[in-house]
Order: structure tokens, then C-alpha cells, then sequence
């Protein structure tokens, strides 16, 4: 009797533990949809009602998105920033995963010198190479064979050697047992066997999370872009955005229908990874 | 886990393919050309020993800029961006010149002066560019924006004295440096003005617009009792709205009869007694509670009825419009400017500006002569009626007289665009001294006597004169 009440006090305890859990859950969850529904609602309202306080439109303006899709270009932009996020990560990806293979099983003179030097670049804030990086493609479109400026090489080769990626990468490569790489071998696999055949299928997870930043984060780049297009040929969706403001305001209605259009792909992208990209940060204890 | 290693491979073959066949597929997008200037003395060759020499045939002689390209950076995209580009194209089509244009939308003011400021390290520069007057005069600073003067006093090329003097009269100092070098031309203007709901006003009993600052005094304090007295949300509003920021308070300055400038225009002084009348004028508004502050932009408390007045540019009109519809509101709104203590009336004009890029004469030239036909008064007045700007001449005014008619609100600020003044745009740190007016003007506002007032003015000045010798 005594042990029952004892485990059914226990039981209360653990669902009142629960109960609060999961309100501070529910609250968190709330605060952070709340600018998501605030964009949704927006994207519906009358120009005069979006510049008001009122969360709910008062009338369902649903010809925001093709007015929204017609005045920002987005036919156009919306290849180009998919062509641009392409080339990004299949690049990215090439290049994190061989240099973070070499870091991490290879040895090779200045191996740990190299790699705190380029792991030391992570600390550079973004605007601080913007200049640098923009004389950089300008001196190469002008030796080169095609022009940078203005064409998907300045948008793109700057982003795929990202030390972010090597970095994750590396760390998950050095985990592999080395037994695995002596098996490899005795079986006749090289490096490059071995990379694709037994680490690869292993870091599946870091590789989502690598796949997701990078996509949310090309696929958001507005300042880069302006630096280095002249012309709406390689332009991407962010740029169409800002059509919708000028000197004296904001379009708000027509801003939020075109950022829900521009957030799509992101969304579809993230439901489609959801599982491995929740476990490779509950692995790899990053957070957001 | 067979399928994310295909996947993979599929990613890293993709980008192989994209790196291997790229170049040869894409076309070179539009790169700005640099282009020789073309060299107009013909070239003599030593003619050889021939018994017989024929005539030449006579040859058609080139327009004398035929082959320059003329890269021209701006804002505007959307409607208005389509509409400067059937402007280019009219100018390609028709200049006798041979001179071609290439407009490029390049974003936001922000967003120029990032790309100018890079491409001043890379050397890919515009030939014509549109930007804020400050920036084109630290660009003119650093040698990187042409002086006009030669072009527009060219015999040839330039401007008449009719024309020169058919400009409204701020302009040329709006644009000019403390040397005199004319550094930006005026495409078109807009202005920081009051936003006055007439038919309020005459519901009060003000069946004209103020004409002194104590008139308007009475007017936004009027407002402000009436909205009080009808109480919920509208207790505490109803008079003027104003945000405390180097704009505004700039504006109601220049109305006082003040400016930036000591007297000798050779340094920053806000410590004029226009200056400390000015605050002590809105700290009198606000401590009978006439003005107040909103969040944002102010648009939907004055198509409420929640402010009689408030401040914008005139760039904001489809914005109020917007929120006089959203609230039903039939009420006749326009422009105004600020009237002062004994009647000076002003707004605070900004001028959508262009600048040339120095590179040779050829060139320099050539950009002049698309930045005049475009400024000409025919072409400003069909920018005008397409972007809602004001223009910068007299005659453009002229020719504008049914598209007033059709706008009466745009009509209301016709008159205010040529009063003026400007800030000192062209003056040495002017853009780092306004954004420290900026927080000075908070401050300002939330002063407490005169002494105060004065102590933060004496501060600005000093902080002014301190960013000037720290650039000089």
C-alpha cells in the first residue's frame, strides 16, 4: 500500500516535472513562431493595414504573392539562387570533405600548423573580407579565362572552401577507428575507397548539417551578391526583395508574401532532413 | 545510406562538370567596358610614291563621342527602374552624339556607396553615379568624383546662363564643395515636410495653414485637447508626431532661421540662438503634450486622426495614402513646410544626385552630356510624373501643370521643393556629424531647461569640429 502511494506519488511528481517541461516547451515554441505567423498574417493584409498594429488581416489579400512574385522578378531570381546554392554546396561539400579527410587521417609535414592557421580564420568577422575577397575575384576574373564579376564564379568559389565545414567534418573523420582503415586496407582499399565506402556512410549526420546551413545561408546572401553583380542575369531571390522598399518606406505586405515565397525551398529542404539534421546537432552538441 | 552516397557523388560529379564546362558557356555578362576614348585627329600616313592618285571618296564624319559607353549606376528598379530604362533607351537612340548608356540597377543608396567604395580599390568604376550628396563629396574627397564646373560652363556642351538660372537657386550650393567645385548635379528632389490634414485644420477652426511656428503651436495643441477630451486609445495624441533625429530637428532649425554652419561657414556651430529656440520650441510642445512619438513610421496615426501633423518626406506619399484608405478616411492631406517665428517657412530638400566618375576628358564629357539631357527640363518632367519626385527647375514645373491637377497632394509640395535648404552635404565629415546629430537629437528632446539645452549643443559642436579635424 505504503509503496503504491509512494509510487504514485512519484508518478505525480514525474507528470508535474513533465507538465512544466513541456509548457516551457510550448512557450518556447510559441515565441519563435510567433515573427513566422507575424510574416504569414503580414503577407495577407492591405498595404495601410501591414503599416498599422493589426496582427490579423481584417480581409485575405491572397494576390499579394503573384503581385509580390511579378514585381520581384522572382521567375528569374529564383533559377538563378538555385543554380547559385547548387554550384555552392556541391563545391563546399567536395572541398570539406577532402580537406577534412586529409586532415584528419593523413599525415603530412605542418599538418596541425595549417589547420590552426585556417582554423584561426573563423574569428575574422564576415565584413572585415569583404573588401579583400571582392579584389581577390576581381584580379582573378581579369587572369582568368572567364570573367568572376558578374558570373557565378564570384558567387559561389569564394563559399566552397568553408573551414566551418573542414572543421565539423574533421572531427568526425578522426572519430572513425583507425581498425576500419587497417581492414580497408587489407582488403586493398586506398584513401580514396575508404573515404567513400566507410567514412562517408559514417558522417552522415555532419554532413546534413553542413548541407542545411549552407543552403539557408546561400540561399539568404543578399550583400555579397549586390557587390558583385551588375546586372539581374546572376542576381539571386534575396535581391528581389528589395524592390519592395525605398527611400521613403516599405511595401510591409508585399515584403513578407516575397520572403514566405523566398523561404520555401528552405522549408521543403528542412523537412526533408529534419531527422538527420536534429540528430547530427544532438551529436555533434552544436547549437543554434 | 546507399542513397546519401549516391547522392553525394551525384553533388561532387555536378560540380566537376559545372567548374569543367562552365566557362566556355557562359557569356561574359554584361562587364562593364572599358573602352578606349576614340582619337578624332585622323591619322596621316607618308604617301607612298604613286604616279596616279585618285580622289579619296568623301567619308561621313563620326559623331564625336561615337563609340563611348557611359555606365550609369542607380537606384531604381521595379516600375520606376523600367521607366529611367525606356529614358536611356530613348537618349541611346537618339543622341547625335553616339553615346551609349548602360543603366544598372545597383540596390539601394546603401548598397552604391558599398559598391563605389570597393570598386574604388578594384578600379571597375561607373562613369555616372547616383548617390547622397555626402557620399559623393567624400568620394570627391579622395579624388574619385569629377568637378562639373568645366563641363557645365563648356561653350559647346554646357549649360546657358537661361539655363543655369532656371535651376532653382539651392541646388548649385547643394552640390557644390566649400572650393566651389560642383560635385553633385540634381536628377530630382524630394523633401522632409510637415504631412498637414487640411480638413482637420478647418474642423478647428484653421482654415489656413500656419503661418508662424505660435500658429502652429496652436494648432497641434488644439488637436492634441480635442483627441484628449474624446479619450480611449486617442488620449494623448492628436497634436504633432515627432521623432527626435538630425531630419526633423534639422528642419524646424532651417524654419528658425538657423544653420549647421559659425558664420564665417568654416566650422560647425549649433550653438546659434536659432538652435537652442528651435529645442526650446519643441520641448514646449512636448511639455504641454502637442507632440508625441509613435513606434514607426507614423502613417496609420494620421490617417486616424491620432496626429494632426507629422514629418516625412515626400518620397512617403503612397504610404500615407495606404493609411488614409486602411481608415476610411476622406480628410484632404498635403504638404506643408514649417514655418518659423516670424513666418520663414522651410523644408528640408534632399536631392537625388548624380556624380561623374573622373577618367578622361572624352568620357567625363560624354557623362555630362547624358546627366544634362536627362536633367533637361522635357525628360525630368516624364521622370516626374513616373516616380513621383519633384523636379529642380522652373520650367519642369511648368510643364507639370495636369499631372498637379490629377495630384493634389503631389501639388501641395510643387512650391516647397524650391525652398530649400539642404543640409551641408558637401561640408567636410558631414555624414559621420549626422549620425552623431542623430543621438544628440534624442538627447535634445529629452532636455530639461535651457541650461541643459545649451550644454548639449555646445557638445555637438564640439563633437562636429572634432570629426572634422579627425578627417582633415
Amino acid at each position: 500500500m505504503v509503496k503504491q502511494r509512494k509510487k504514485k506519488h512519484s508518478l505525480s511528481a514525474m507528470s508535474r516535472k513533465n507538465l512544466i517541461t513541456y509548457l516551457i516547451l510550448f512557450a518556447g515554441a510559441f515565441v519563435s513562431l510567433i515573427p513566422f505567423i507575424w510574416m504569414i498574417s503580414t503577407s495577407l493584409m492591405s498595404l495601410g493595414e501591414a503599416l498599422g498594429t493589426a496582427f490579423f488581416p481584417s480581409q485575405l489579400h491572397f494576390e499579394n504573392y503573384a503581385e509580390a512574385w511579378r514585381r520581384a522578378q522572382f521567375s528569374e531570381y529564383f533559377i538563378n539562387s538555385i543554380l547559385i546554392t547548387l554550384i555552392t554546396l556541391s563545391g563546399e561539400l567536395t572541398f570539406s570533405i577532402f580537406a577534412a579527410y586529409a586532415f584528419a587521417r593523413i599525415e603530412f609535414p605542418g599538418r596541425d600548423l595549417i589547420f590552426s592557421i585556417m582554423l584561426s580564420t573563423i574569428m575574422i568577422p564576415a565584413m572585415v573580407l569583404i573588401i579583400p575577397n571582392f579584389l581577390t575575384v576581381t584580379w582573378l576574373g581579369r587572369i582568368g579565362p572567364i570573367p568572376w564579376i558578374n558570373n557565378w564564379p564570384a558567387l559561389t568559389i569564394p563559399f566552397m572552401g568553408s573551414i566551418f565545414s573542414i572543421f565539423l567534418l574533421k572531427q568526425f573523420f578522426a572519430q572513425v577507428p583507425d581498425e576500419l582503415f587497417d581492414a580497408a586496407q587489407i582488403d586493398g582499399a586506398g584513401h580514396l575507397r575508404f573515404l567513400f565506402q566507410v567514412v562517408l556512410p559514417l558522417s552522415k549526420a555532419p554532413l546534413m548539417v553542413i548541407l542545411v546551413l549552407s543552403f539557408i545561408g546561400t540561399w539568404n546572401s543578399l550583400a555579397w551578391p549586390m557587390l558583385v553583380t551588375n546586372t539581374p542575369d546572376w542576381r539571386p531571390i534575396s535581391v528581389g526583395l528589395m524592390n519592395f522598399v525605398d527611400e521613403a518606406g516599405q511595401l510591409v505586405n508585399l515584403t513578407m508574401a516575397g520572403a514566405f515565397i523566398t523561404i520555401i525551398p528552405i522549408l521543403i529542404i528542412y523537412f526533408f532532413t529534419q531527422k538527420q539534421f536534429t540528430d547530427s546537432i544532438a551529436r555533434s552538441g552544436l547549437k543554434g | 545510406m546507399k542513397k546519401i552516397s549516391v547522392l553525394l557523388t551525384i553533388i561532387m560529379l555536378f560540380s566537376l562538370v559545372l567548374a569543367a564546362c562552365g566557362p566556355a558557356e557562359t557569356p561574359p555578362a554584361e562587364e562593364p567596358v572599358v573602352e578606349e576614348p576614340v582619337v578624332e585627329e585622323p591619322v596621316v600616313e607618308e604617301p607612298e610614291e604613286v604616279e596616279e592618285v585618285e580622289e579619296p571618296e568623301p567619308v561621313e564624319e563620326a559623331p564625336p563621342f561615337e563609340g563611348v559607353t557611359v555606365q550609369f549606376w542607380h537606384v531604381y528598379s521595379d516600375a520606376p527602374g523600367a521607366a529611367l530604362q525606356e529614358l536611356v533607351d530613348e537618349f541611346n537612340d537618339t543622341n547625335p552624339y553616339g553615346i551609349f548608356v548602360n543603366a544598372l540597377h545597383q540596390g539601394n543608396y546603401g548598397d552604391i556607396e558599398d559598391k563605389v567604395n570597393v570598386s574604388i580599390q578594384s578600379g571597375d568604376l561607373p562613369d555616372v553615379v547616383m548617390a547622397y550628396t555626402n557620399a559623393l563629396a567624400d568620394w570627391y574627397s579622395v579624388g574619385f568624383v569629377a568637378d562639373l564646373n568645366p563641363y557645365i560652363g563648356d561653350p559647346d556642351y554646357g549649360l546657358t546662363d537661361e539655363q543655369l538660372a532656371d535651376l532653382y537657386p539651392h541646388l548649385k550650393e547643394a552640390g557644390s564643395t566649400p572650393d566651389g567645385a560642383w560635385i553633385a548635379y540634381p536628377m530630382t528632389q524630394s523633401a522632409n515636410v510637415l504631412v498637414y490634414n487640411f480638413t482637420w485644420a478647418e474642423e478647428l477652426g484653421f482654415a489656413v495653414p500656419p503661418a508662424t511656428s505660435a500658429e502652429l503651436k496652436e494648432l497641434v495643441c488644439a488637436a492634441a485637447a480635442e483627441n484628449t477630451a474624446r479619450g480611449g486609445d486617442f488620449t494623448g495624441t492628436g497634436g504633432m508626431v515627432y521623432f527626435p533625429n538630425a531630419t526633423n530637428w534639422l528642419h524646424w532649425l532651417y524654419a528658425f532661421g538657423g544653420d549647421e554652419l559659425n558664420d564665417a561657414h568654416d566650422a560647425y556651430d549649433f550653438t546659434s540662438q536659432e538652435a537652442v529656440d528651435t529645442t526650446m520650441y519643441i520641448l514646449d510642445l512636448k511639455n504641454e503634450g502637442c507632440v508625441w512619438q509613435t513606434e514607426s513610421y507614423p502613417n496609420p496615426e494620421q490617417g486616424q486622426r491620432k496626429a494632426i501633423i507629422t514629418m516625412s518626406s515626400t518620397a512617403g506619399a503612397p504610404y500615407y495614402a495606404a493609411a488614409f484608405e486602411d481608415a476610411n478616411n476622406d480628410d484632404v492631406w498635403g504638404w506643408i513646410a514649417a514655418p518659423g517665428p516670424d513666418g520663414t517657412l522651410a523644408v528640408n530638400a534632399f536631392q537625388q544626385m548624380l556624380g561623374v566618375i573622373p577618367s578622361t576628358q572624352q568620357r567625363e564629357m560624354a557623362s555630362w552630356l547624358f546627366v544634362k539631357w536627362l536633367t533637361s527640363p522635357e525628360i525630368q518632367a516624364r521622370w516626374v510624373r513616373e516616380s513621383g519626385y519633384y523636379g529642380t527647375q522652373y520650367s519642369t514645373e511648368a510643364l507639370l501643370a495636369d499631372y498637379a491637377e490629377e495630384n493634389p497632394v503631389w501639388a501641395s509640395g510643387v512650391e516647397l521643393a524650391a525652398i530649400g535648404p539642404s543640409e551641408p552635404q558637401t561640408f567636410p565629415a558631414w555624414s559621420s556629424v549626422r549620425r552623431t546629430l542623430n543621438d544628440f537629437a534624442a538627447e535634445l528632446y529629452n532636455a530639461t531647461s535651457q541650461a541643459e539645452v545649451e550644454e548639449i549643443l555646445a557638445q555637438l559642436t564640439q563633437t562636429a569640429n572634432d570629426l572634422v579635424a579627425e578627417v582633415q
